[in-house]
């Protein structure tokens, strides 16, 4: 059942097919003399200023040796305290015998006087280059074509925050910061389970960014396991900044205008989907970590469901579904009442409709259209914006835009009020780029409507939902649990039972252990 | 080769789109919403003799009709819509426009000539007969065609007969309300509190009424400058679909008994010579037949009626159960009084069956129905012939908040 779903799309596979694997295109192994291989540093990296190049000698001047590290990456307390002091100050002191230069004084090095955790050995210019560039040290010794690598990585970084977009009033402040270590330390904190995997890749073809995908060994469905890393391996770009675009570049249908990765910056979200068997990707440098497969429920989910009682999640969960309807239907649905079908309307809010609308110059739906791009405008001001001049905008927008364009007769009150009605339902959708892409297709249905009136609105709203049918997350139907029907998944959907119900993990994402309580199975 | 089949492709859809969008789009402050019609015949025949001299020739109704069309002004609705800017002389949140013509549709069509939005029938709320209209033969249907036939129109609006002119009704300008027949829509429809009307009968009713000739009654309306009045039934027969009469207040009141039409209102009985007045909640009727022969069939009704004491000059002790007993046999009767006069009068007078029964008989006895079904309250007149008697039950269900307002009984002055 599972490998239907599993379909590669055409374009992958002809990548896959074309490209290699990132293998170092070539491997210059390293001098055996240190001047040489000092000089070659500096001229390929162009001699910056951040460059750290630390000679000193060891034993009585018959060894040199150097460090080479750049300023900032790394922790230059370690480097001073661990290494250099080691070396010139303790090493003497110790009355140890030291083995003669060269590749013998490395090993004893590394061996016996670096007293950090991670180091390694490397032989060729390209590895030492990573390790160094992503802030290592190398410690070279004179007359060793070796270098040992030691982990000094130290840069400032910023501290824990709050998840900005993401706000919850119960639920657990953290959220992903731009250092991945922070980020697999806040999920693997959440996940103390042995099954719990980080599999690191890098992307990037210059950019080199660390990505981990993280997924429970015994739960996640190894399809799907195998196929994000497919897809991950396909990535070929120079830079990858943000996880914007390995979202855009493993999804299955880039002419969608439906998100098919979920987006959090919450570790609460990521390890309660790799519970379900779903994936994570954690790239170094994005504070927003990608969820697959994705659903649209999901999308309309929110951990707080979960938090509060279930009455409450339940109520709050029929809010956002009708939130949704509301935020791409209602300005539609307006134009269409008012231009083509002012019958359906009750008589009295016809007539004052009708009253508010006397003397507005334009047609309802240039009217609507008027309302909701400034609505998008302001919103997008909003978000230029620092943030106390964005609430200025909202207040300048919001307040003196509405009221001064209906006393100016230019809109109806009523459109104010639809306006504003879909904006706040666009924003209780939690997932930002769904609530993004709803805000898209707005214009679209009330274009449908403009023309057509509620035929218009109900053709788009059958034509969204035919290609929602249609599209797949991961070779996940977009409508699970809903369009292949997984009834044991409606416990989690609508409606949000109680959690002593859910003895079973749900089944959207296959999971090889779907056992969540193991107590009193269910029949 | 795949581009140029794309723009053909985009092109005739974009066709489709720009040609056959947009259809009937009309913006709704264009549309004159029309919320109440009168039907009355001309007073003159000024225009028609004019109309005959200009085109002799075309062809010509048997009748012309008078027919006032009252548009929402939806400016005036708002307060403080002078402010705005809108203009609105009068600040009268409404319009007539009458116009005479032998074709409904041509007066609808002429008024678009005159206004300067389009008639928009969906939201017509009252369409008010004029007495003559109702009693002459075949205007009545004819008048309702129109309304019938166009797709626009709803089967929902109310139908009601005006006492004497129908034009007045509309025009009358109403303290409370601002559109006169958004205000008569919602008179109509107060019969939890009075019996004295005939809960509202829509368009689609009177239609079937019409096809089915039955005999049916519609709620009277009568005007004054200032309100209205819905009270009391206008009777027409089923056969001839024409006015025949009308009921008064309490005649209604008996009509709604005996046609299970009753949702509230009250009964006065008198104890003594002091008045105790009940307060209707819920009223339902059954029928019973005997229907051996059919010249002399024999219905009895039995009415079960429940209630409250709302008012009582009586200063009884409502704990007392032969007090509540007496005074429920006192509504008992009040009922059957007002039961018998209705009966009176459409039994004996009118002879027309708006009580229900031949409807009662097609569902109850279809065979006897098919038999007689042309002979009931025309031609021989079964109806007419029949024997009906009407007893009542009633419940005191609560006396009221209070035993007795004082202790003190009136002095009887001997």
């Amino acid at each position: 059942m599972f490998r239907k779903y599993m379909r590669p799309t055409k374009t992958m596979a002809s990548q896959l097919k074309r490209r290699p694997q990132q293998t170092p295109a070539l491997s210059t192994p390293l001098f055996a003399r240190l001047e040489e291989n000092l000089s070659a540093i500096k001229q390929t990296l162009g001699n910056p200023q951040d460059l750290i190049v630390r000679p000193f000698t060891i034993d009585n001047a018959s060894q040199a040796c150097a460090v080479v590290c750049i300023d900032g990456l790394v922790d230059s307390d370690l480097i001073n305290d661990k290494v250099v002091k080691h070396i010139q100050l303790m090493l003497p002191a110790s009355g140890k015998t030291l083995p003669p230069p060269g590749e013998e004084m490395l090993t004893f090095l590394l061996n016996e006087v670096l007293s950090t955790i991670e180091v390694k050995r490397e032989t060729t210019f390209e590895a030492m280059y990573d390790r160094v560039l992503a802030g290592d040290t190398a410690l070279f010794v004179d007359g060793a074509a070796q270098t040992i690598l030691i982990d000094s990585r130290g840069w400032e970084t910023r501290s824990i925050d709050e998840p900005v977009s993401e706000g919850l009033v119960r639920g657990p402040r953290e959220g992903f910061t731009e250092n991945i270590r922070d980020n697999t330390m806040l999920v693997r904190r959440r996940v103390r389970d042995c099954q719990l995997r980080f599999d690191t890749m890098t992307v990037g073809r210059r950019s080199k960014t660390d990505l981990i995908i993280a997924y429970m060994q015994d739960i996640a469905h190894p399809a799907i396991v195998q196929e994000v890393k497919r897809r991950l391996a396909t990535i070929d770009v120079d830079e990858v900044e943000e996880s914007g675009f390995i979202e855009q570049w493993i999804e299955d249908d880039f002419l969608s205008p439906f998100p098919q990765c979920q987006v959090t910056e919450r570790p609460d979200k990521v390890a309660s989907a790799l519970f379900q068997g779903r994936v994570a990707i954690l790239l170094d440098g994005s504070p927003m970590g990608l969820i697959v497969p994705v659903t649209l429920s999901v999308m309309l989910h929110s951990p707080e469901d979960f938090y509060e009682r279930w009455i409450v999640g339940t109520l709050a969960r029929m809010l956002r579904y009708i939130a949704a309807f509301l935020a791409v239907f209602s300005p539609a649905l307006y134009v269409a009442l008012v231009t083509y079908h002012p019958g359906l309307i009750p008589s009295d809010l016809a007539f004052s409709i009708a009253a508010t609308r006397e003397g507005v110059p334009f047609p309802a739906f240039v009217e609507a259209l008027l309302m909701v791009a400034t609505m998008e405008l302001l919103q997008e001001a909003g978000l230029r914006l620092p943030k106390p001049i964005g609430q200025t905008v909202g207040i300048v927008g919001g307040l003196v835009i509405g009221e001064s364009a209906v006393s100016a007769g230019l809109v109806s009150p009523v459109m104010v009020i639809v306006v504003a009605l879909t904006a706040i339902a666009s924003f209780a959708i939690p997932a930002y780029n769904l609530a993004l892409t709803f805000r898209m297709i707005r214009f679209g249905v009330m274009f449908a409507a403009a023309v057509f009136g509620l035929y218009g609105v109900v053709l788009t709203f059958i034509a969204i939902f035919i290609h929602l049918a249609n599209l797949t997350s991961l070779g996940v139907p977009y409508l699970t649990p809903f369009a292949p029907q997984l009834l044991h998944d409606w416990k989690d959907l609508v409606l949000r039972a109680p959690v002593t119900f859910m003895r079973k993990r749900p089944e959207t994402a296959q999971p090889t252990d779907d056992t969540r309580m193991k107590t009193g199975d269910a029949p | 080769m795949a581009d140029r089949r794309f723009v053909r492709t985009a092109l005739i859809g974009l066709c489709a789109f720009l040609t056959a969008g947009c259809w009937d789009q009309v913006q709704i402050e264009e549309r004159g919403f029309v919320i109440g019609v009168a039907i009355d015949f001309p007073r003159s025949t000024a225009a028609e003799e004019k109309a005959d001299r200009e085109a002799p020739d075309k062809p010509e109704g048997r009748r012309r009709f008078l027919v006032t069309h009252q548009f929402v002004v939806p400016g005036g609705l708002v307060s403080g819509a002078q402010e705005r800017g809108i203009q609105n002389s009068a600040n009268q949140a409404f319009l007539n426009l009458a116009s005479e013509g032998d074709s409904l549709l041509e007066i609808s069509s002429e008024l678009a000539t005159r206004s300067s939005r389009i008639p928009f029938y969906q939201h017509l709320k009252v369409v008010i007969i004029s007495e003559a209209v109702a009693r002459s033969n075949y205007a009545f249907a004819d008048a309702l065609d129109f309304f019938l036939r166009d797709p626009e129109l709803r089967r929902s609006s109310k139908v009601m007969i005006a006492k004497g002119d129908a034009r007045p009704v509309l025009e009358i300008s109403p303290r409370n309300e601002k559109l006169p027949a958004m205000y008569i829509n919602s008179v109509a429809e107060n019969i939890r509190k009075t019996a004295r009307m005939v809960p509202e009968v829509r368009l689609g009713e009177v239609h079937e009424n019409l096809v089915n000739e039955l005999s049916f009654a519609l709620p009277r309306i009568t005007s004054n400058e200032n309100e209205v009045k819905v009270a009391g039934a206008a009777v027409f027969h089923g056969q001839s679909n024409r006015l025949v009469g009308f009921l008064g207040e309490e005649e209604t009141e008996g009509l709604n008994f005996l046609t299970d039409r009753v949702k509230g209102g009250m009964l006065k009985t008198a104890v003594g010579r002091d008045l105790v007045t009940f307060n209707v909640q819920t009223a339902s009727r059954d029928i019973r037949a005997d229907i051996r022969h059919k010249e002399r069939m024999r219905f009895v009704y039995t009415i079960t009626c429940e209630g409250v004491i709302d008012e009582s000059f009586k200063r009884l002790n409502y704990l007392n159960e032969n007090a509540t007993k007496t005074l429920q046999d006192n509504v008992a009767k009040e009922i059957e009084r007002l039961a018998r006069d209705t009966i009176r009068k459409v039994h004996k007078q009118m002879k027309t069956d708006v009580l229900g029964l031949g409807s009662h008989l097609k569902q109850k006895h279809p065979h006897l129905w098919k038999q007689i079904k042309y002979d009931w309250d025309h031609g021989r007149n079964y109806f007419a012939s029949s024997d009906i008697d009407v007893k009542a039950n009633v419940f005191i269900r609560n006396v009221g908040e209070v035993n007795m307002t004082e202790t003190r009984d009136r002095l009887e002055v001997r």
